[in-house]
């Protein structure tokens, strides 16, 4: 016996879950079996009937036997009898792990406790407990991250779960010795280019740099981020400044004017550094060049520029002051 | 059919609209499709539902009752399509309550009736679905659309569709409404001038709300004058247009509880409350969206007063109500800046329409009016 359950139902929207799931038994298959043990079925194109003929069928491998079946949840409940009567006999050295996106029929599950399986839901993290993945997801890697910390990091690089745990894996890296980080430190944290944000960009116009905020746009289009996604955070980031700029000039304290930019402190300390030099003229043409490019993005320009051309360009004319 | 026809409700002011239907009835061969056009607030959706209610109930035993049944929207026969869409109509709209629908024969009445709202909002895909059954609908079929802008319905749409006009309210005709509704005389006569014939909207700027909206316009417009300085002087616009949300999605969940007590637990009921959540959210993004753009052309209306006001045409200002304001903040100002004013808040105003963010959208707006009519 190989102490694993008969069956396995995997259900949830955590990707990276179900995706390290389904590594593990892999590595395992192939540990024990050779490349190509592990025998993969893509549900959407194998009826459950299919797959009960597959459990019933007698190898030659003398080991145990793993079966993956992915997307399960597609699968109709009308037509899950002959699997549940397969899973209901099946050999003891066979394994079979179902993996579902999603909810996943009542009667499946049923069936997988009944033939003696495990049944295990990850729920992906909603949005705003992205940060506390963000910081167990750290841990595993040997990095310690402060709320903030996290905040920063998920705001940085999006609440995507693939994006973020490839950043954290890079960070614990760059960061090594160190085992903490803070969003301060994280912020100043500079080897690592993808760490360099649409909010880089925006800092580099509102120093009046044009061509170090095209150089580092360029980088993050090389990196797959998009013209139209990096607008948004560029926009913000120029309308905070000029906010506080503006709050600045008419004589408010600094304490008042981070209280109306909201955020956390640090953040809002950063930004009226930042529109204490600031040119308010130019921040009102750049901000006026990209409400002007998310209109051609939409379809209501004349442009008909390809998505990151148009970026690059509006970018270059914001820069241009 | 009788002779003497019914004069529909809806079409007091328009004697076109009054001829085409009132001979279509008296004939007793209406047309299978017709267009009604006109601006909104001119009556359209009654004459709508008055004719829908006419065809259901010719022939009928109890006509009455049947008339009665289409004019509350009860009638089994009579289907009545709204764009699902904040600003287009979806495939989803017309492929089965329309398309599908047609082919079938009537429950109750001789006929069917479909009336689709707004229906410049079809793109080229809807139109095609509807096509068909447009050009060549069942004898007893007969299709009521609806527009406020002609132009932009589809051709392939408006040449199968008998054309009916519903001409702009005149001025002077909304204010004396307005007035007979218990509105002081110059906030109707300004409402009304500034509605551009649009009953429902001036009665809207002759409300409460509408006077508040109102002053969130001036705010934009005297902020860019540099009369007042104002951080966000559109944040006012916004917040108006989340309070108009709220009440539109208020007045759904107010039908969805007084429904749902009479709905058993059950499946039915699940798919009730989820029809209504939708509706909410439509009809709640809806409000918004007509607050916002409301309030871009009122202030586009301002700059254009202002034009009028700085060129000594008092008598072609429409907000009659801020005449000394208007004149006062219009001395020395260039008209040609002005104009161009008044066409930067269109032009973010037709922009809304491709959700765009609101809040980027409207800060550019106020740093191009300071820039253009900026003190």
């Amino acid at each position: 016996m190989t102490g694993l359950h008969p069956v396995y139902l995997i259900s949830g929207e955590d990707d990276a879950k179900i995706d390290a799931w389904r590594a593990r038994l892999r590595k395992r298959a192939e540990e024990e079996g050779g490349p190509g043990a592990l025998e993969t079925f893509d549900a959407r194109e194998t009826a459950p009937d299919a797959l009960a003929a597959e459990l019933a069928t007698l190898t030659f491998n003398p080991g145990t036997r793993y079966l993956l079946a992915d997307s399960v949840q597609s699968w109709k409940a009308a037509d899950l009898e002959p699997l549940e009567r397969a899973m209901a006999d099946m050999s003891p050295d066979t394994v079979l792990v179902l993996i579902a996106r999603g909810k996943v029929q009542a009667r499946l599950q049923k069936a997988v406790q009944k033939a003696g399986g495990e049944v295990r839901a990850y729920e992906a993290p909603k949005p705003w407990e992205m940060h506390k993945w963000a910081i167990a997801r750290a841990k595993e890697e040997g990095l310690t991250l402060d709320s903030e910390a996290a905040k920063l990091l998920v705001a940085s690089v999006g609440g995507g779960q693939q994006r973020l745990s490839r950043e954290i894996e890079k960070l614990a890296l760059a960061a090594h010795p160190s085992a903490t980080l803070s969003a301060e430190e994280l912020q100043d944290f500079t080897p690592a280019e993808s760490m360099r944000s649409a909010y880089d960009v925006a800092d580099a116009l509102v120093a009046g740099d044009g061509q170090a905020a095209l150089a580092i746009s360029e980088r993050l289009l090389e990196q797959d981020e998009h013209g139209s996604k990096l607008m948004y955070a560029i926009t913000r980031r120029l309308r905070d400044v000029h906010k506080a700029a503006s709050l600045i000039e008419q004589g408010l304290p600094e304490q008042k004017v981070a209280a109306s930019l909201g955020g956390p402190p640090w953040a809002a300390k950063k930004v009226i550094a930042r529109a204490k030099g600031a040119d308010r003229r130019a921040l009102e043409h750049a901000i006026c060049t990209f409400a002007e490019l998310e209109i051609d993005l939409r379809g209501g320009g004349t442009t008909g520029l390809e998505e990151d051309t148009a970026f690059s360009l509006a970018l270059t004319k914001a820069a241009a002051g | 059919m009788t002779a003497e026809a019914p004069q529909l409700a809806g079409t007091e002011d328009h004697p076109h609209a009054r001829l085409v239907l009132g001979s279509a009835l008296a004939s007793g061969s209406p047309s299978h499709a017709y267009l009604f056009h006109g601006p909104p607030g001119t009556g359209k959706r009654t004459a709508a539902r008055a004719l829908a209610a006419e065809l259901l109930a010719e022939g009928e035993d109890d006509a009455d009752a049947a008339r009665t049944r289409a004019l509350h929207g009860t009638h089994p026969d009579l289907t009545w399509v709204r764009p699902t869409g904040a600003h287009v109509m979806r495939v989803s709209d017309v492929e089965g309550p329309v398309v599908a629908a047609a082919g079938r024969t009537p429950f109750e009445s001789k006929r069917r009736v479909f009336v689709l709202e707004r229906v410049d909002t079809m793109n080229d895909e809807v139109a095609n679905r509807l096509l068909k059954t447009l050009e060549e609908p069942p004898a007893f079929v007969h299709l009521i659309l609806l527009t406020d802008q002609l132009g932009r319905v589809l051709e392939t749409v408006v040449s199968r569709c008998q054309l009916v006009r519903f001409d702009p309210l005149p001025g002077e005709r909304i204010a004396e409404m307005l007035e007979e509704e218990g509105v002081e005389s110059g906030r109707a006569h300004a409402a009304a001038r500034l509605s551009l014939g649009n009953a429902s909207r001036a009665r809207f700027l002759a409300s409460d709300e509408g006077m508040a909206l109102r002053g969130e316009v001036e705010r934009l417009v005297f902020d860019a004058l540099g009369a007042i300085h104002m951080e966000e002087p559109w944040r006012g616009l916004l917040q108006r247009a989340e309070e108009r949300r709220d009440a539109a999605e208020s007045a759904v969940d107010e039908r969805k509880r007084e429904r749902l007590e009479q709905e058993p637990r059950g499946r039915e009921r699940s798919a009730l409350e989820r029809e209504f959540d939708e509706t909410a959210k439509r009809d709640g993004r809806r409000a918004r969206t007509e607050i916002l753009e409301l309030g871009l052309e009122l202030a586009a209306l301002a700059f254009r007063d202002l034009v009028a006001a700085s060129s000594g045409a008092d008598g072609a200002v429409l907000a009659t109500d801020r005449i000394a304001d208007l004149a006062s903040a219009a001395s020395d100002r260039d008209p040609v800046r002005l104009r161009q004013a008044a066409e930067a808040c269109e032009d973010t105003r037709s922009s809304l329409q491709l959700n765009v963010t609101e809040e980027l959208a409207l800060s550019a707006l106020t740093f191009r009016l300071r820039e253009l009519v900026g003190s």
